[in-house]
């Protein structure tokens, strides 16, 4: 083992982290090398220092902290009650899209009848093809702005017109999500993804600088965009 | 109460059950913030963030993936504690200094004045190596030290891989080794052959 190799499993060592023939190694070299040797005892005199220094944690003020809490957390109640939040166009415009959805249904039953009716037929992916496409198609530029977000770039107005955006997509998103849950559990999926991503935009606040990044990171650690492209391909 | 229960009446805005978690978490969640920014004020105010935050997300915890609370809500409390760090960089190196020595006088009160000021003095450099490392290295390092977590629980916190914390961790304990070589010399630990 070289002694580099060696200084680093030292510290690993102390803290009991090798497995016992990594252990065997770091201690045969050990006794053969005086420089590594004495790193050893050194390390073990620092690690005593911290101990020796380790500070007493204080009490804290429990209430003082619990009071604190319920300020923060009252102006956001829960899942249903955020759903609240949105302006009452946007209860209009979510009966609209679900009064389109049903008419598509509807239309293809009266003008096809060799199909069976919507209740025999079980709703699919395909027949829903052309919603899901413009669907995604007002989604993506909106994602795409987030998953390119560098910090400092976006000013209280952009911001606005995002969240705005977002509400809007959200409500479209609930209702594919409800259609579409019971038939195709990925797609079905990604659209919850989408929802926690539209929900952190549709929620955001100017001051708060670090959500567009978390948004970022969100949209690629799901591979939101990549399992939409994949999708509109199939 | 089972903390399933509890998460669920508290996603409905249930006070009680937030409190439940609160009062079975709050102490792990203050220490590890305490370790890591080194004084007592900031390190409520990162419990309470941690708690805002979690109250907040509690939609996004799924309970049927039989994912823990604690571990979760430690997570957030980690990613707390490393903002808070980088908005308060410049006040807290300054604030926690002269927060540590007050504690350090009031804890040892009845003990050897000499005793004291060499604590003091060690105490102090600690801080002021600890404050020296990234963010990141810090609360490596304060997780494994002080937290005695090991290394691969450590990579699963921070979502990093395990060698990349083994290599931080050592890089955080070379800074230590160097920046307190001076003092342990000066107070009398003498190396000893193994």
């Amino acid at each position: 083992m070289k002694c580099k190799k060696s200084k680093e499993k030292i510290v690993l060592y102390l803290y009991g982290e090798l497995s016992e023939k990594e252990k065997a190694e770091v201690e045969s070299h050990i006794k053969e090398c005086p420089e590594c040797s004495r790193d050893l005892a050194y390390t073990k005199k620092i690690f005593k220092v911290l101990d020796e220094a380790k500070e007493e944690i204080p009490e804290a003020d429990w209430e003082k902290c619990w009071g604190e809490i319920g300020n923060g957390t009252e102006e956001k109640p829960g899942r249903q009650k955020r759903f609240l939040f949105l302006p009452q166009w946007a209860f209009a415009a979510a009966a609209v899209m679900l009064i389109f959805i049903a008419g598509i249904f509807a239309g293809k039953y009266w003008f096809f009848p060799g199909q069976k009716s919507p209740l025999q037929q079980t709703v699919s992916t395909e027949s829903l093809n052309p919603l899901l496409k413009e669907y995604f198609d007002s989604l993506k530029p909106v994602l795409v702005e987030y998953a390119n977000y560098t910090p400092s770039e976006k000013g209280e107005e952009t911001i606005a017109m995002d969240k705005e955006a977002a509400r809007s997509l959200l409500l479209e998103n609930l209702l594919l999500r409800r259609i579409v849950s019971k038939f195709d559990p990925s797609l079905g999926q990604l659209l919850e993804d989408v929802d926690v991503v539209l929900k952190e935009i549709a929620n955001l606040k100017k001051e708060d600088r670090r959500t567009p990044s978390l948004i970022r990171e969100l949209i690629h650690q799901r591979e939101i965009l990549f399992r939409m492209e994949i999708l509109e391909k199939i | 109460m089972e903390e399933i229960a509890a998460i669920q009446l508290a996603r409905d805005g249930n006070t009680e059950a937030l409190r439940l978690l609160f009062d079975e978490n709050k102490k792990r969640i203050f220490s590890l913030a305490y370790q890591y920014v080194r004084n007592a004020e900031d390190a409520e105010d990162i419990l309470q963030e941690t708690f805002i935050k979690a109250y907040n997300s509690l939609d996004k915890f799924h309970l049927q993936d039989g994912a823990s609370f604690s571990p979760w809500l430690y997570r957030i409390g980690i990613n707390c504690s490393i903002d808070h760090i980088r908005r308060n960089k410049r006040r807290k190196e300054h604030s926690s200094q002269i927060d540590n020595l007050e504690n350090i006088s009031s804890h040892n009160s009845n003990s050897d004045p000499e005793e004291t000021r060499g604590k003091t003095e060690m105490l102090e450099k600690i801080n002021q190596t600890i404050n020296k490392l990234s963010g990141r290295q810090r609360m490596i390092f304060i997780l494994r030290h002080y937290q005695d977590l090991t290394t691969k629980e450590i990579a699963e916190y921070l979502s990093c891989t395990e060698g990349s914390v083994k290599r931080q961790l050592f890089r955080a304990v070379q800074a230590m080794k160097q920046h307190l070589k001076g003092l342990v010399m000066e107070k009398g630990y003498e190396m000893q052959e193994v």
